[in-house]
Parts: structure tokens; C-alpha cells; sequence
């Protein structure tokens, strides 16, 4: 009987033998210890979403970006810590030690949007705030074939059939909800938002003609405009990103709105002065490279620096902005 | 016949010896993944992604499909030997599989499942092959209305299964739906049944709850029962018994039609899939009886549909570019990784490498086929282990793998609790699998449902409005007539011959 | 005759979750933007839920025939809550003893009936270094570690 046991285990240990050599590579980093002061292990960065998420590989192309620029031969290494709608992660980073060793990478839904609907144990400042390291806007789309050819064409529709218009979120009071509420208010118009809980599922959603339109970062939209499926009627963010200057941006329109969807690098708070520095120029050092903004590109997100007390005007910005927001469509009291 | 030089030429590239040895690489892991609880295929791709960095694209991609697919067999091992489901469509394989295993056939169970899912997985990647962009077209007409009526045609089979004690099945199956509502509300945003828990934000994770109500609870009632401690030692052959070939292999076809349809609507889970198959074989046998007892079509056709499902979930994939289930979603996000915007354009903007994918499909298959066919009669030793060391050692892989979920204790803590209520509930024969599966059907359900409302103008009238939602509303309304009539006239003489879920 | 009671008692369990969750769902708006609101599915739920159970207690109640299996009593309930009881245990001290460590302790407790100590304790270390290395080296998992990193 035993035998069995050993036998199934030489069979297991044979298939893995293959693979465990690739395996080797990164754990060799681990050991290399030093006796200088910060940082003397590997600093955890934490991401609040599964593996395969946009954040992740935001994070994970910074984060080799930046050990370059790390003393002492330690590494970054990414740590994904999705679930509890992405305010796990967020929660571990704003309890951990302050002392450098855990950071996260954390957007704009957790740091202002999340704390609004007060059932997370963190708020808007309750991070040390280390840089903004990217920001992408999103786009009002609509498929190909629907009458509006412009935005000018729509807001002339909505503005006259209030209520009408359908488009898909990736959920209340998500990025994607907030710019299209932003935009109601400004253009004071009613549109319906159907909430889904990705972003294949609204991208589905306006294929198959089930909503009439969806609110969609710049990678999803451009596939489908691409392929003739789709069209992009404004940008509702603030800034144009290089491959879509000709659509216009609603304060082109007259409308005073724009959201727009940031990541950046926090600490714990307490995080000593020196470590913050030498962490913030790492990040900073990383950003400013070319090659990883190059890849940055790839996976269309724009790079953009802040510094921490920037970063934070940031934050608060949008979480005020987003409060009122969602307090006047009722999400928040 | 221009798909066909191009699978050709996609088999070319996909046939080089590096490309196979990482495809076998991939199934290989993929089934220690799908083996070990609380590793299903999504955290197996998510895991092994940073692994493929260094790889060319073809090799990276062949070798997660790989996982994809090795993992959906592993988690069938699993259901048929401990009676743990890896992954939410092998629920239904633990009632007849499990049985098969008690009676020492464990073997031909697990043989069974491996053909079943060959052929789904080969008819499907066939449809891929020829027919991929029309079929994608139909995937796209579900709408929240669509999918609403199909997850209650889904219930409404489920409630069909349970015929000894329908309050016992109706708790089981709304404990299982309650469930699902914890968390985060997607519609509203509002935040329910978390008790001041942040951990609850996100809601139970599926795994969390199958190896707590199946495998701790199995556990458990093997320890109160010292008799269980005892296996069963004779093993039996790898093939179904001579009467039993026909049976087999029309489950086997019809579960690939069936889960082949429902596997090309985008979102849609491969859970419903194996449901309907099951409730499907049940209808069609001549003793219903023995399905719960250890009935081999129980285990080919919902098996058979679950990976002809996975299969056909691709198609929405490469013609489209819409993720079809998590794991789709992860390995889309490898495409981005490795330099591909995944999109409708793929197909025409990357035809070498979308074909080569495919074609490791066919070769990934047979892989699986090869590696399952002796493996299974290895696997089916298993349960010779002396069960005093199998089970703390299962109870320990248990613990482990549902912390790696979210890398909670939390959750293992969940998993704990579930297996109480699991102990208790298979003492006093409330259907476990109906819990389980209403609570992956549930949140859909609700969602859907509260969709359809927003897009609707004319209330619920709009599910009769539209076609597919229509005929799909019709035949939940004749099902529903129909049973209350057959419970009426044929009273208990039929349902007391009626298995649980 | 004695036997109904557990049933019972299980059925009431059921009672006082579906209760709980009733008198939650009505903090919840029943009704929102397009019809449904956030309250509509648990009210209608937990509603049907307290029903059901009720239903199930009144039968159990009723019914002459005993249950197939009683509650865990005598050597099965030391059993069971002896196995619960090494896993809350477990989990309590993994965040402190790391990986390696605990599960080497929880095996040797779980085994210690039915192997000799020095085949037990080759066991349990084997297995816990096994699934260790399986996890944390092969397939890159974070595990609960000790100072130490296992």
C-alpha cells in the first residue's frame, strides 16, 4: 500500500520536475541579504485584483521597473490580493507595519470611491500617498450602426427622449457608472445605466443590442472600433490619450465634467520620511524610463507622475466630486 | 474548406516538440491544480501566468489552455474519489460519480468522463474550426432576459430532481440562493448580509463552499461513522459493463450538443450545462431510480457537456473577444501580456497564432485522453489509502488550498463552518449539490432579472417579447404545469422512486 | 421517540438563519430605479425560507418514523469535535508558527491514534514539506510563514 503512496508521489514529483526549474529563477532573489539599513527583505507590492487585471500588470511592469533602483539588491515583488470587491487588498496595505515593506497599488476606485460608501475600515487620507504613477480615461460608446454619428446627435437625443438611453456599467457606483452620472449632471440629461459585473459583459451587452451604449477604457473600445463593431461618441475624461485626438472631450462641449481612472503607489500611514523618499524615487525613476513607459503604452494606460502630496489633492478632489455625485443619484446618503 | 488549410497550417506550428512538451506540461499541472481543492482552472492560469513571461506567445498560451482544460478534469478526480468538486460544474459528477467509487468503480467512472470529455472538448474545437463566426453571431442574442429565463429553466430542473422530500430539496436550494446574496449588491451597490465583515464585501467564494459542504463534511461524517474508515477494496475495469456501452454513449452525444449550445452563449456558466444534462439522462432512462445510485450516464453526459461547454466558450472568445467564464477572462489577460489585444479583430489580425491555438487544442485533448485513460485506473487506487492517513492529509490540502483563494484564514474559517452545516445536513438528507448549485446559479439570477427590468419599458411582459427569452419562458411554464400535474396524478408511488440531488 | 428531536433542533437552526436574514433584508430598499431594489430577492427569500423551515419542523415533529441516523453521540462526537477542534486550533496558530511547523503538529495530532509516534511524526513532516513545497516553490502560492519564511 505504501508503495501506491510513493509511486503516485514519484509520478507527481516527475510531472512537476519540469516546470519547477523555471520556478527557481525568482526565489533565488529572496536570499541576498545586506546589512545597510532600508531595505534589508523584499517589499511586498500589494494589488487589490485578481491576476490578468490591467492594475496587475500596471504594478508589475513598474515594479521591475523599479528594482533596478533599489539599494541593496532586494526586489519588488507583486502580490495579488483580490476579493471583497477590491477593498481586501486595500484594507491589508492601510493595516500593515508602516515600514516600507508593504505597499499597494491601489486606483481610484479604492482610494476614493470605495471609502463613500462607508463600509471599509479606510477613507480617503487614511493612506500615505507615495506617487501617481498612471491615468486613462474612458469613452462613451455606442455600436456602429446606432443613429448617432456624434456626440452633438446624441445629447440632442437624450436631451429629448429622457430616460431612453441605455448603457452598461461594470457596476454602481464603479469608475464607469460615476462618468457617465458626471455627464447626466452636467448635460443635465437622464440616461439608464444597466449594471453588469465585468467588462466583457458590457462590451456583450452593447454587441448583442441589449444596452445602447456602454462607458469603456480605451483598450476595449479600440478593438471594437477597430473591427467596425463600435463607435466612440466622447471622451469623458480630461486629457486625450495620443491614439484617440480627434475624439473630442467634453469640456470640448461646453460640459464640465471629466472622471478619470488613476493608479498610484501607497503606504501604510507613519511611513518614516527617508524609506518614503527612496521608494517615491525609485517609482519615480522607474516612471520616467522609457522603456517602461513603452510598456505602459502597450497596454494603453498613459503614464502620469504626481508627487505624494499631489497624489492626495488628487484623491480628495475625487472623492469630494464623487460624493456629490453619487449623493444626487441616491447610491450615497 | 479555407479553415481547414489553416488549422493545417496551425498544426504545424503548434507541432513542435517544445510547444508539445509545454502542452503536456500544462495538462499535467492543470490536473494537480484541479485535484487540489481550492486550485480550480482560474487560480491555476492566474498563477502560472507570471511563468510564461519568458515564453514566445504560442508556447505561453498553449501551455495555460493546457492548465484550463487539465484543471476541468482534475476537478472531476476529485468529485468521483472524495466527493469534492473542484469546480462548480463537476457538482453534479459527485452524485453518481461518487457512488460509482463506493462501489469500487471508480475507475470506470473517471474512464468514462475522460472519453465523455474528449469528445465534447473535440466536437467542440471542431465547431470552433468551421462554424466559429456564425455560432458567435447567436452567442451574442442572449441578453439579460435570455439568460434570467435560462437560469430559471435551470432551477426549475433542479427542483425536477428532487423527489423524495421537496421541503428538504426547496430549503437546501434557497439556503444555497440566500447565500449567494451576501456582498456586494452589482445592481445597487448596496451592501448586504455582511455583518460588519469586510471579508463578506466580495461574497462566499464558490470553493470555499463546495469544499466545505462536500469535502469537510464528508470528513466528518466518516469519522462519526467508523464503519466509512473502511473502503471498499475491489476495483473494477476501466470500461463500462457490456449493457451499459449504449447508455453511455448516447449521454455522451447528447452531452455534447447540449453543453455545446449553452457553452456559445458569452457568460454563461458551464454549471448549467452539466445540470441540464443530468436532468436530461434522468428523463430519458428507463429506471430513473438508479441515478443518485451510481448510474454511469449520470456521470458521461453532465462530464461530456461540461467540456464540450469549455470548448465552445472559446469561440465567443476568438470571434468576439468576450470572455465566457473567469478562467477565459485570465487567459485573455495572458493574451495582453503577451503583446495580443484580444478583440473581434484577432481572428483576421493574428490568424497563425489564433489557428496554432487551436490546433494544440486538438493535441491537448489527445493529451488528456492518453495521460487519463491509464491514469484513471492509478487515481481509482486512491482509494485503497488507508483512510485514517488519507484523511488528515485531506483535511490539510483542504485548509490549504481554500487559503490560497484570497490568502485568507477567513475563509478557511468559512470552509469550517460549512462543513458543520454539510454534517448536518447529509444526517438529516438535505441535498447538498442543490445549495451548491443554486448559490453559482443565484447571483445571475438575480442580476439578470434586475437588468432585463432597466432595458424592459413594458415590465416582466418583455421576457415573453423576444424570442429566445420567449420560448425559454414557455418551456419553464410547461415544465412547471407539467411536474405540479405528474405530482398530482402519480402522487408518491413515482417520487418515492425519485433520487435526491 | 427520541430520536425526532435532532431534527428538530437542525430545522430551528434553519429558523433563526433565515429570521436573521428576513429582518436584514428589511433594512434594504424593496424597491429600486427600475422595480427592483436591492431588498426584493432576500425579503422574498428568507420569507419563503422561514416558511419552508417551519414546514419542516412541523413534519419532523410529527412524523412517527425516527431518522436514520441520530445526532453524533458518545466515541463519533469525540471524534468529530476532536477534528474540529485541531483545525480552529490550526488556525490559530499558523499566522504564528508558519506553514511547515503547524501542519507537521495537526498531522502528528490527527494521526496519533493510528500510527506508531516515529512512523507519525515521518509522516507528518514528510507530507507538510511535500505539500510546502508544492504549493509555495512549484506552484508560487503565498503561504502563512514564520520568521523564518516556512
Amino acid at each position: 500500500m505504501k508503495k501506491l503512496v510513493m509511486l503516485s508521489m514519484l509520478i507527481l514529483s516527475l510531472i512537476l520536475g519540469g516546470c519547477s526549474q523555471t520556478q527557481k529563477a525568482s526565489s533565488e532573489n529572496n536570499e541576498g541579504q545586506a546589512n545597510s539599513d532600508f531595505p534589508k527583505k523584499t517589499i511586498q507590492l500589494i494589488v487589490p485584483y485578481a491576476s490578468g487585471s490591467s492594475t496587475e500588470m500596471i504594478a508589475r511592469v513598474l515594479a521591475k521597473g523599479a528594482e533596478k533602483y533599489i539599494p541593496n539588491g532586494q526586489s519588488i515583488v507583486v502580490v495579488n490580493k483580490p476579493g471583497g470587491a477590491a477593498t481586501i487588498g486595500a484594507t491589508e496595505v492601510h493595516g500593515a507595519k508602516p515600514d516600507g515593506y508593504t505597499l499597494g497599488m491601489l486606483t481610484v476606485s479604492q482610494l476614493s470611491l470605495q471609502p463613500l460608501f462607508g463600509k471599509t475600515v479606510f477613507t480617503h487620507d487614511s493612506f500615505q500617498p507615495i506617487l501617481q504613477a498612471t491615468v486613462v480615461p474612458q469613452f462613451l460608446t455606442v455600436k456602429s450602426d446606432a443613429p448617432w454619428k456624434t456626440f452633438d446627435e446624441w445629447l440632442e437625443y437624450v436631451k429629448k427622449n429622457p430616460g431612453k438611453f441605455t448603457y452598461a456599467t461594470v457596476g454602481a457606483g464603479s469608475t464607469v457608472h460615476i462618468s457617465m452620472e458626471a455627464l447626466n449632471a452636467a448635460a443635465n440629461v437622464k440616461t439608464k445605466a444597466v449594471h453588469f459585473e465585468s467588462g466583457g459583459e458590457t462590451v456583450t451587452a452593447v454587441l448583442g443590442g441589449h444596452t445602447q451604449g456602454a462607458s469603456l477604457l480605451p483598450q476595449t473600445a479600440k478593438e471594437y472600433v477597430k473591427s467596425g463593431d463600435f463607435r466612440i461618441l466622447a471622451n469623458l475624461g480630461s486629457y486625450k490619450p495620443e491614439a484617440h485626438q480627434d475624439t473630442p472631450l467634453l469640456k470640448e462641449k461646453g460640459l464640465d465634467a471629466e472622471v478619470d481612472v488613476f493608479t498610484g503607489v501607497v503606504a501604510p500611514k507613519g511611513l518614516p520620511q527617508d524609506v518614503q523618499k527612496l521608494i517615491h524615487d525609485a517609482f519615480k525613476q522607474a516612471l520616467d524610463d522609457p522603456s517602461v513607459q513603452e510598456q505602459l503604452k502597450e497596454i494603453d494606460v498613459d503614464p502620469k507622475y504626481a508627487g505624494p502630496e499631489e497624489f492626495q489633492k488628487e484623491i480628495t478632489e475625487s472623492y469630494n466630486e464623487y460624493g456629490k455625485i453619487l449623493k444626487n443619484i441616491g447610491l450615497v446618503e | 474548406m479555407e479553415s481547414l488549410s489553416l488549422l493545417l497550417h496551425g498544426f504545424e506550428s503548434a507541432l513542435t516538440l517544445t510547444n508539445i512538451i509545454y502542452c503536456v506540461i500544462g495538462v499535467s499541472i492543470g490536473m494537480l491544480v484541479g485535484i487540489l481543492p481550492g486550485l480550480g482552472p482560474v487560480s491555476g492560469t492566474a498563477l502560472l501566468i507570471p511563468v510564461t513571461f519568458g515564453m514566445e506567445p504560442v508556447t505561453a498560451i498553449i501551455m495555460l489552455s493546457g492548465i484550463y482544460y487539465g484543471s476541468m478534469y482534475g476537478g472531476t478526480i476529485t468529485s468521483v474519489l472524495i466527493n469534492t468538486p473542484g469546480e462548480s460544474a463537476s457538482v453534479i459528477t459527485c452524485i453518481d460519480g461518487h457512488q460509482l467509487a463506493k462501489q469500487g468503480r471508480a475507475g470506470t467512472a473517471l474512464g468514462v468522463a475522460a472519453i465523455g470529455s474528449f469528445i465534447g472538448g473535440i466536437v467542440a474545437v471542431l465547431g470552433l474550426t468551421f462554424l466559429g463566426p456564425v455560432l458567435a453571431e447567436f452567442g451574442t442574442r442572449f441578453g439579460p432576459p435570455e439568460y434570467f429565463t435560462l437560469m430559471l429553466l435551470g432551477l426549475l430542473t433542479l427542483v425536477g430532481l428532487m423527489g423524495k422530500s421537496l421541503v428538504r430539496g426547496l430549503i437546501a436550494a434557497i439556503f444555497g440562493l440566500t447565500l449567494s446574496l451576501i456582498g456586494m449588491d452589482p445592481a445597487s451597490g448596496a451592501i448586504r448580509f455582511t455583518f460588519g465583515q469586510q471579508e463578506l464585501l466580495g461574497g462566499i467564494d464558490f470553493t470555499v463552499l463546495a469544499i466545505g459542504l462536500f469535502g469537510i463534511s464528508e470528513i466528518l461524517s466518516n469519522a462519526g461513522n467508523p464503519t466509512n474508515m473502511e473502503k471498499p477494496a475491489k476495483i473494477q475495469g476501466l470500461f463500462p459493463k457490456k449493457e451499459e456501452w449504449l447508455p453511455t454513449s448516447m449521454s455522451i452525444g447528447r452531452g455534447t450538443i447540449l453543453g455545446f449550445l449553452i457553452g456559445l452563449i458569452p457568460g454563461s456558466n458551464a454549471a448549467i450545462s452539466s445540470l441540464m444534462s443530468y436532468s436530461l439522462e434522468k428523463k430519458r432512462a428507463k429506471d430513473p431510480s438508479r441515478f443518485g445510485k451510481g448510474a454511469i450516464e449520470g456521470v458521461a453526459g453532465p462530464e461530456t457537456a461540461n467540456n464540450a461547454h469549455s470548448g465552445a466558450s472559446l469561440i465567443p472568445l476568438f470571434t468576439l473577444g468576450l470572455p465566457s467564464s473567469p478562467t477565459i477572462a485570465v487567459i485573455l489577460g495572458a493574451f495582453i501580456v503577451h503583446g495580443l489585444t484580444p478583440g473581434p479583430a484577432l481572428f483576421t489580425s493574428n490568424p497563425d497564432f489564433i489557428w496554432a491555438i487551436i490546433a494544440s487544442m486538438f493535441i491537448g485533448n489527445v493529451v488528456l485522453l492518453i495521460f487519463n485513460l491509464p491514469l484513471a485506473g492509478v487515481w481509482a487506487k486512491v482509494a485503497l489509502i488507508p483512510y485514517q492517513l488519507l484523511f488528515p492529509i485531506l483535511l490539510l490540502v483542504c485548509c490549504v488550498g481554500t487559503y490560497t483563494i484570497n490568502n485568507s484564514l477567513w475563509d478557511v474559517g468559512m470552509m469550517v463552518l460549512f462543513g458543520v452545516i454539510g454534517y448536518f445536513m447529509k444526517k438529516f438528507d438535505f441535498p447538498i449539490a442543490a445549495t451548491v448549485l443554486t448559490f453559482v446559479l443565484g447571483a445571475q439570477l438575480e442580476t439578470s432579472l434586475i437588468q432585463s427590468l432597466a432595458i424592459s419599458e413594458n415590465g416582466l411582459l418583455f421576457l415573453f417579447l423576444r424570442p429566445i427569452s420567449g420560448t425559454l419562458s414557455v418551456l419553464c411554464i410547461l415544465i412547471l404545469i407539467l411536474s405540479i400535474f405528474s405530482a398530482l396524478k402519480k402522487k408518491r408511488a413515482y417520487l418515492a422512486s425519485d433520487v435526491e440531488v | 421517540m427520541k430520536t425526532w428531536k435532532a431534527g428538530v433542533w437542525f430545522g430551528l437552526a434553519f429558523l433563526i438563519f433565515s429570521i436573521i436574514f428576513f429582518i436584514q433584508s428589511l433594512t434594504l430598499s424593496y424597491s429600486g430605479a427600475d422595480g427592483l431594489g436591492p431588498g426584493f430577492f432576500p425579503l422574498w427569500l428568507s420569507g419563503m425560507l422561514v416558511i419552508l423551515s417551519l414546514c419542516y419542523i412541523y413534519t419532523t415533529f410529527k412524523s412517527e418514523e425516527s431518522e436514520s441516523e441520530p445526532m453524533p453521540r458518545g466515541t463519533e462526537l469525540k471524534n468529530i469535535v476532536f477534528i474540529l477542534a485541531s483545525m480552529l486550533i490550526y488556525l490559530g496558530v499558523v499566522p504564528l508558527l508558519g506553514f511547515v511547523l503547524s501542519s507537521t503538529i495537526f498531522l502528528f495530532a490527527l494521526l496519533f491514534r493510528y500510527y506508531r509516534w516515529h512512523l507519525n511524526i515521518g509522516i507528518s513532516v514528510g507530507a507538510s514539506l511535500f505539500l510546502f513545497w508544492i504549493f509555495a516553490k512549484v506552484l508560487s502560492v503565498t503561504l502563512p510563514v514564520n520568521e523564518f519564511g516556512w
